[in-house]
């Protein structure tokens, strides 16, 4: 059976909840685009106290890194994360964390989500460049594969108490704020960003540092691509 | 001289150092300041040369009254001479730190003056970024070899990482290539570094904080090629370091002949491949319990064809092929193509099923490699061979019997 759900993650838990006793029928999980399928297809709507009891049975069994792997997984980019996610814990209901160490396809699959959102989350908490605005907030604009804004938000908020932040993810136009203790993400259409005038000088001083730190004997391109994928260039001030 | 001027010279002036790492310290922001630090460290980008940038690596000053021969900056090079101000150090550690460009400062510097001078400038630096910046990321400075123990103390309050650099495996090479400097100081401040850190460890104080003092440990460099040691004297000394010295890394750097009249000659090849295996060497002795003797067998130099670890299992042929559903986790970590991930993986995967050879992929194992060595239920079916000379021409690019595929564009 090819089941839908309202994309949200509360729905998606309502979904593994629903389908427990249907386990092994799960065949693919999507999210509902409004477009009908030629495929039978079953919508499952969210319930926020079936979506509460599989979160809590999540908190109560599987451990804090665990349902970390799960929101991870939730913003990865592959087709594949619903079901994935949505088998990894209908397995984890009978054995627990243990379920992680099984060679299953799914699980596997699971893994590999999480941890390609994770990877990217990290890469970026090092590649976003933040630029001072003329209202003195900083502006953090990026692009990355999965949707890792939610994830990083958190690391910058904590490393700069004193500042307010903006920081925009232009694949999914989507931007988090941060400041004054409080967060909030919200959809921005486009933004238009009025800088500082040092932040010129300070563009310049950056690149004479990172074009002086290479050492000429050493120069491999192939390497730099490997750990600095092309995709990230176009937002770095020292790659433009 | 303006700030950019400066800061080109001294930049120039300080690649060299290798480490760029910005790990092993973990704490949260504080209210009111600027910064944290990740457990794992943060790279920032990557230079062309393909290293990472993590840190704002620079020296304070380059005008150097030493004169040691593998030196970009010795006193008899002619090179531009430059020094910062602990204020414009300040702010351009500050200013990048904001836009997120670096996770914190690398400080070295040439010796100018005297060794304790120098030392009170680099301190002079990171209190101005600690106290009055309230700057809370990453702290790396190097000691000046020869500074006094209370000034070394002094940094390692301030900082989370210091290091000295020991440059060479022996101490002969180190007093015919740099004759300012003394081996002997230069243990003695890492010693001194070990053993305050000893007694500042925060069992020792039980409830209470314990202060912080170097919390990211110590790192070292050597050079790999300069002199004329070998890799047995490389890997005997990072041990010996890794062991008595505790320290966190040992660094190894490719020579690069940047004194074209120097000591060491100028008709040289970068040793880049010498260097990643030594690298590779040292992994093993970090993280795969492998001591510095066992790494090289009865060679004075590690096999450049295939990595240290395969070159290993091929010396031991006779323990292989291991089963992957009764080895112990030592054992399997000594399997080429298995890390500690993978080994790991296996151990929990075979607790709840036994494990088949075609399931061994699943668990990351790269079976290019792997599959020389292990066996399932018995059974090895894709690569064991009686003959370990076949295997190393195999993993060394050649095929089994030693013929190679010629490229149409390639001159015969």
């Amino acid at each position: 059976m090819h089941y839908l759900f309202d994309g949200s993650f509360d729905g998606l838990m309502t979904l593994v909840f629903e389908t427990y006793r249907k386990k092994n029928e799960v065949e693919a999980v999507s999210e509902y685009m409004g477009a009908d399928s030629l495929l039978e297809t079953c919508f499952i709507a969210s319930d926020v106290a079936k979506a509460s009891r599989i979160k809590g049975f999540m908190a109560r069994s599987l451990g804090e890194e665990f349902v970390f792997m799960v929101k991870a997984a939730f913003l990865s980019r592959r087709e594949s994360r619903f079901r994935a996610i949505v088998r990894t814990l209908h397995l984890s209901c009978g054995m627990g964390k243990a379920a992680l160490d099984l060679l299953d396809d799914s699980v596997l699959d699971f893994v590999a989500c999480q941890r390609e959102v994770q990877c990217e989350a990290h890469r970026f908490n090092g590649l976003i460049r933040l630029r001072q605005m003329r209202d003195g907030s900083m502006l953090g604009v990026f692009a990355p594969r999965n949707n890792v804004l939610p994830l990083i938000l958190p690391h910058f908020t904590e490393r700069f108490p004193e500042e307010r932040l903006l920081l925009y993810d232009e694949n999914r136009r989507l931007a988090g704020l941060s400041g004054e203790g409080k967060t909030e993400f919200f959809e921005v259409a486009v933004i238009t960003p009025q800088e500082t005038g040092d932040e010129a000088e300070l563009r310049d001083l950056w690149r004479v540092f990172f074009d002086h730190l290479a050492i000429r004997e050493r120069v491999n391109p192939r390497l730099q691509r490997q750990h600095l994928p092309k995709y990230t260039w176009k937002n770095l001030t020292e790659m433009r | 001289m303006n700030l950019e001027e400066k800061l080109r010279i001294l930049t120039d002036a300080a690649k060299y150092d290798v480490s760029c790492a910005s790990s092993g310290s973990a704490r949260g922001g504080v209210k009111g300041g600027i910064g944290s630090c990740a457990a794992s460290g943060i790279c920032h980008t990557w230079t062309a040369d393909g290293r990472c940038v993590s840190l704002l690596k620079l020296l304070y000053t380059n005008a150097c009254c030493y004169d040691c021969a593998y030196c970009v900056n010795r006193r008899s090079s002619d090179v531009p001479r430059a020094s910062f101000s602990p204020d414009e150090l300040a702010r351009l550690t500050i200013e990048f730190y904001r836009r997120n460009l670096i996770e914190g400062l690398f400080l070295s510097s040439a010796v100018a003056v005297s060794a304790d001078r120098t030392m009170e400038r680099l301190i002079r630096v990171a209190e101005i970024l600690r106290f009055r910046e309230r700057f809370n990321g990453y702290i790396h400075m190097k000691i000046i070899p020869g500074a006094s123990t209370e000034l070394v103390e002094r940094l390692g309050f301030l900082v989370d990482r210091v290091s000295v650099n020991v440059e060479f495996p022996n101490d002969r090479e180190l007093m015919l290539y740099a004759p300012d400097k003394q081996a002997q100081s230069i243990i003695r401040s890492m010693l001194s570094v070990r053993d305050r850190k000893l007694e500042l460890l925060p069992s020792v104080y039980g409830r209470a904080p314990a202060p912080r003092f170097v919390p990211a440990g110590q790192s070292t460099q050597m050079i790999v090629g300069a002199g004329d040691s070998d890799d047995r004297d490389i890997l005997a000394r990072a041990e010996t370091l890794y062991r008595q010295m505790q320290l966190k890394r040992v660094y190894y750097s490719a020579y690069v002949p940047v004194n074209h009249k120097g000591a060491l000659g100028d008709s040289f090849k970068v040793p880049l491949l010498r260097e990643h295996r030594v690298y590779q060497a040292d992994w093993l002795m970090r993280f795969y319990g492998f001591s510095a003797g066992e790494i090289l067998g009865a060679r004075p130099l590690l096999d450049l064809r295939v990595d240290p670890k395969t070159a290993w299992a091929l010396d031991n042929y006779h323990l292989f092929p291991l089963d992957v559903n009764t080895a112990p986790l030592e054992m399997l970590l000594r399997v080429p193509g298995v890390g500690p991930k993978t080994a790991r993986r296996i151990l929990a995967g075979r607790r709840l099923a036994y494990l088949s050879y075609d399931t061994l992929k699943k668990t990351g194992a790269v079976m290019t490699r792997a599959r020389y060595f292990l066996s399932a239920r018995g059974r090895s079916p894709y690569g064991w061979t009686e003959d370990p000379g076949k295997v190393y021409r195999a993993l060394a690019g050649d095929d089994a019997s030693g013929c190679r595929q010629l490229s149409f564009l390639e001159a015969v």
